[in-house]
């Protein structure tokens, strides 16, 4: 354990020793990324309690542990756990302890392009040039205006030594047939981390959905971290299913940044199921800068043994007649955090705006604790907004209705938190449904 | 005919208030006895009462079903022993398909009973008969609990419920409250549909429409948490005429 100051140092010290290691030195633009970016870090380091978007609770490990290796080998035992393709998979790409592995695929389809970032950074840097972004790419004007990147702080760290990643492209009107899986498997040493880049782009009128797992394969609880920025572009016309698992294990750190820009006619079906046994946190940030665009944010939070798992949002609309809904589910129990922090921002032209944020708990034992925080920020005048967040405990009239029909009060608390739980698969794609179906149902059995 | 029901002096306090003060009661196999009483008289509570609802203190008084203590009984215990309480106020569970929770709920009573479970073939073939019968929709089988049904839509699947499960005693708490005059028709038809020597029934009503339809072997009026009055069907006549006030008071 160390204190907060000398894991930054550390870091810094980490990415000099190794950034002729890292993919892309001999790209100016790129190294000037990371350049610029460690500097961010170095003014800034790992964000704590003191921030705001970090102040739920605090990170276990992140502020006091330095993880000290980054990502050496592959570990090809991991992919025992990988099923088959099943038949609506036309496309899987899989990465183990951060590295890619390979690409699943009868044959990739034209007008798509999927493999590694590093393959890219090789083999087509010009094609991603414009996709991978320095932190203060990310900056959002708070509002008294002032642009504070302290809380993503990991970005920047992020940027200055991530590796690999996933890249996809469509290009112009193709549908990807399917989709397209990304899977993590996690078999880290203790101590390691890895950090993870990756892009999408959807071209005009492109369509794609898309399904990322985060695994822990080996089954150990290991003190290990992971940082993945994802970086989306969906142009004119284009619309994206992205859903996003993570179920990771007992003192794992997971740290997931989603930043999505959108243009005009787009639309965006983001599902978030942040279930992991260790540490957890998801963020989500959209930019619609196109007008009529049309976003759903699901996110799905169970935690249990102690676990800790946030979401955090940040629906940005820039420009008019724009929807955006957010719908959240968090379930806690047996002394486990969670927390949902949504935020909705309607700058001074974005009239017409409809949007919507909801957010209901569910708290099982007395020693759990949710921290849930709304925000709306509206400068425009023509705006419809609204926002509801609850927290309770199983309905006690349910739990009657469902009992005197003969079923036990254990088996009846069952079915009433899976079904609050479950109600986030609704808006999921028919694709994607019975999957992650099964993840939440094997989620309650092993409890 | 054998006692199905039998409460003797039976007082229940919730929240520091007496909502029934010795009521006594008793119905046969087969009996359908109506209790009709005015708002408050503690016609529901007697309802939830007997379902075993939570928060009701017991102060004194015994039920007997079928000569077993049925206020010792768990509320899943009373459904599998044959109770059926169709709801004033049927509760919505979103995110729970309603052919799934009958299916979980007559299997569960099945396994208590030490009968074997019905298979998703076998109850689908079930259910489309008793939807048949009620005139409802199978559409309605893969939508949630109760979510976004109709008041009618609510009752009909109350009985739809109850025709599933084949209860012994049928307790329906103002079934005929919010139903139109076709809807109350066809409910009410549902549960003569079920009539026999082995169902009993406990009809909480405000009103003797329910009655037309739904002709009962007794009449019961229910005030300030005891029975005052009993009689046959000819006694919610009479009540149609003087009202409750005309009734309590000369009793």
């Amino acid at each position: 354990m160390s204190n907060i100051l000398d894991i930054k140092d550390k870091y810094i010290e980490l990415y000099n020793k190794n950034k002729s290691l890292l993919p892309g030195t001999n790209l100016e633009w790129l190294n000037k990324i990371r350049e610029d970016d460690i500097s961010q870090f170095k003014l800034y380091g790992i964000p704590n309690t003191n921030i705001e978007e970090w102040r739920s609770y605090s990170y276990k490990y992140l502020t006091k542990n330095y993880y000290s290796s980054l990502l050496k080998k592959d570990d090809l035992n991991g992919l025992s756990n990988i099923k088959e393709r099943d038949l609506n998979c036309s496309l899987r790409i899989i990465f183990s302890n951060g590295k890619m592995i390979r690409v699943d695929s009868d044959e990739i389809p034209t007008g798509i392009k999927i493999n590694s970032l590093k393959y890219f950074i090789k083999n087509n840097p010009g094609l991603i040039k414009n996709d991978i972004k320095s932190v203060n790419n990310y900056l959002d004007p708070r509002l008294s205006q002032t642009l504070d990147i302290r809380s993503q702080s990991l970005v920047s760290l992020n940027s200055a030594l991530y590796e690999d990643g996933a890249v996809i492209f469509v290009d112009k009107n193709i549908e990807v047939p399917g989709y397209i899986e990304i899977i993590y498997l996690d078999s880290m040493e203790n101590n390691s981390m890895y950090h993870m880049r990756s892009l999408v782009n959807l071209a005009e009128g492109a369509k794609c959905k898309i399904i990322e797992r985060t695994i822990n394969s080996n089954n150990t609880n290991k003190i290990f971290f992971s940082s993945k920025v994802t970086n989306v572009h969906l142009s004119k016309s284009s619309s994206l299913s992205f859903v996003r698992l993570i179920e990771g294990n007992l003192d794992n750190t997971h740290i997931n940044n989603l930043y999505v820009e959108v243009e005009e006619d787009v639309t965006l079906n983001n599902s978030s199921f942040v279930i992991s046994k260790g540490e957890a946190r998801e963020e989500i940030r959209v930019r619609m800068k196109g007008k009529n665009s049309n976003v759903n944010i699901d996110g799905l939070i169970l935690g249990n043994n102690k676990s800790k798992n946030e979401l955090l949002t940040k629906v940005s609309h820039l420009n008019k007649n724009s929807q955006s809904n957010q719908n959240i589910r968090i379930v806690l129990d047996e002394e486990s955090q969670g927390a949902f922090q949504g935020k909705i921002r309607v700058d001074q032209e974005a009239n017409n705006t409809i949007a919507s944020m909801s957010g209901k708990s569910l708290l099982l034992d007395k020693l759990s604790h949710v921290y849930t925080k709304p925000e709306l920020e509206i400068l425009a005048d023509d705006v419809s907004c609204s926002h509801g967040l609850t927290v309770g405990n199983i309905d006690k009239e349910q739990l009657f209705y469902l009992c005197s029909r003969g079923i036990s009060k254990k088996e009846a608390e069952k079915i009433l938190i899976e079904a609050f739980s479950k109600i986030i698969l609704e808006n999921l794609s028919n694709l994607f449904k019975e999957k992650v179906e099964k993840v939440i149902t094997e989620y309650y059995e092993k409890k | 005919m054998a006692i199905a029901l039998e409460i003797i002096d039976l007082e229940v306090e919730i929240d520091n208030k007496n909502i029934l003060n010795g009521l006594s009661i008793s119905i046969k196999e087969g009996e359908i006895a109506a209790i009709m009483g005015p708002n408050g008289a503690g016609k529901s509570t007697l309802a939830s009462v007997l379902a075993g609802k939570e928060g009701y203190i017991i102060k004194g008084g015994s039920v007997k079903y079928l000569g077993k203590d049925l206020l010792k009984m768990s509320i899943e215990e009373r459904a599998a022993s044959g109770l059926f309480l169709a709801f004033q106020y049927p509760v919505e569970i979103p995110g729970v398909a309603t052919s799934v929770f009958i299916r979980t709920a007559l299997n569960a009573q099945r396994k208590m009973r030490g009968e074997k479970v019905l298979d998703a073939a076998e109850f689908l073939k079930l259910a489309r008969v008793k939807a048949k019968e009620l005139q409802m929709s199978e559409e309605f089988f893969s939508r949630a609990v109760n979510l976004g049904f109709s008041g009618g839509e609510k009752k009909r699947a109350e009985i739809f419920q109850m025709s599933m499960l084949s209860p012994t005693l049928a307790i329906l708490d103002e079934t005929d409250s919010g139903l139109d005059i076709d809807a109350l028709r066809v409910v009410a038809e549902g549960v003569n549909r079920l009539r026999s020597n082995k169902l009993s029934g406990l009809v909480i009503t405000h009103y003797q429409r329910l009655l037309e339809y739904l002709v009962p072997d007794t009449v019961h009026i229910l005030a300030a948490g005891k029975i005052v009055e009993t009689g046959d069907k000819s006694l919610a006549l009479e009540l149609e005429k003087r009202g409750y006030q005309g009734i309590i008071q000369e009793s």
